[in-house]
């Protein structure tokens, strides 16, 4: 009658503590009850039952929190170093290709003004192909922010 | 840093000279606080969880007497070191309320 009315009030404790320490502390409950009797120790074992849940929830809480806490550390920190990055270098491509009525020509004139406009302002230009001038060019130009 | 709670002192007071088993640490506890603090089998349960988990005790052995399993702990090192920090806190909280008890109520101000 006694281990069955502590067993009931074990019920309050997690699954994982009943299968881990049940009989130890069924049995510390019976040795004590002896002594400050059983209600006490039944009392004692719901309510330790439901802190023990308790601390269960608030360390799923502090989990969840922690990881989501990382998660926007990361985010952030991804968008500062891209920031960063951008920061320190601007891209500017520029293409242009012979059509089938001609053009190649003037695609380099244009080209060739582009880079001179860009130089002045400061901007540094380098051709990204092996293709002649005569069939078209492209350009890739950065400057330092 | 670890919170020591009255329970807990006595209990690590308790383990000092050596290792105890549940029952015994509540009987002990019992002595040492006058019969003032009786723990019951979820609250003892409770705080042993929390020492062990704070790295203060561990558990040695278990063994089976009259049919009943007892789980046994004692100090450990740092469970030492907070026991002897927590009894010179109280050494040093003890001496200056004695120092105010001695000296008295201050005469009140009289009024001009």
């Amino acid at each position: 009658m006694r281990r069955r009315l502590l067993d009931l009030c074990l019920l309050a404790y997690p699954r994982a503590c009943r299968r881990r320490d049940r009989v130890y502390l069924r049995d510390l409950a019976l040795e004590l009850a002896q002594r400050q009797g059983l209600a006490r120790q039944a009392v004692s074992l719901l309510l330790g039952g439901v802190q023990e849940r308790a601390g269960g929830v608030r360390r799923w809480a502090w989990r969840i929190g922690a990881v989501s806490l990382a998660g926007l550390v990361l985010a952030f920190g991804g968008v500062a170093v891209s920031a960063g990055a951008g920061g320190n270098h601007e891209l500017d491509r520029f293409a242009c290709a012979r059509t089938a009525g001609g053009g190649g020509s003037s695609c380099a004139a244009q080209a060739r003004s582009l880079v001179v406009s860009r130089e002045r302002a400061g901007w540094r230009c380098a051709r990204r192909d092996e293709l002649p001038v005569s069939t078209g060019v492209r350009l890739e130009c950065t400057q330092d922010r | 840093m670890v919170v020591v709670t009255e329970q807990a002192l006595l209990i690590l007071a308790s383990l000092a000279t050596g290792e105890l088993h549940g029952y015994g640490i509540a009987n002990d506890v019992e002595a040492l606080s006058s019969g003032r603090v009786k723990l019951a089998a979820g609250t003892l349960y409770g705080v042993l969880n929390r020492l062990s988990a704070d790295g203060l005790i561990t558990q040695t052995r278990e063994e089976v007497v009259g049919g009943r399993r007892r789980r046994y702990y004692q100090l450990t090192g740092p469970g030492h070191a907070a026991l002897a920090q927590e009894a010179a806190g109280l050494r040093s909280t003890a001496a200056a309320v004695s120092a105010r008890v001695a000296a008295g109520p201050n005469p009140s101000p009289k009024l001009a």
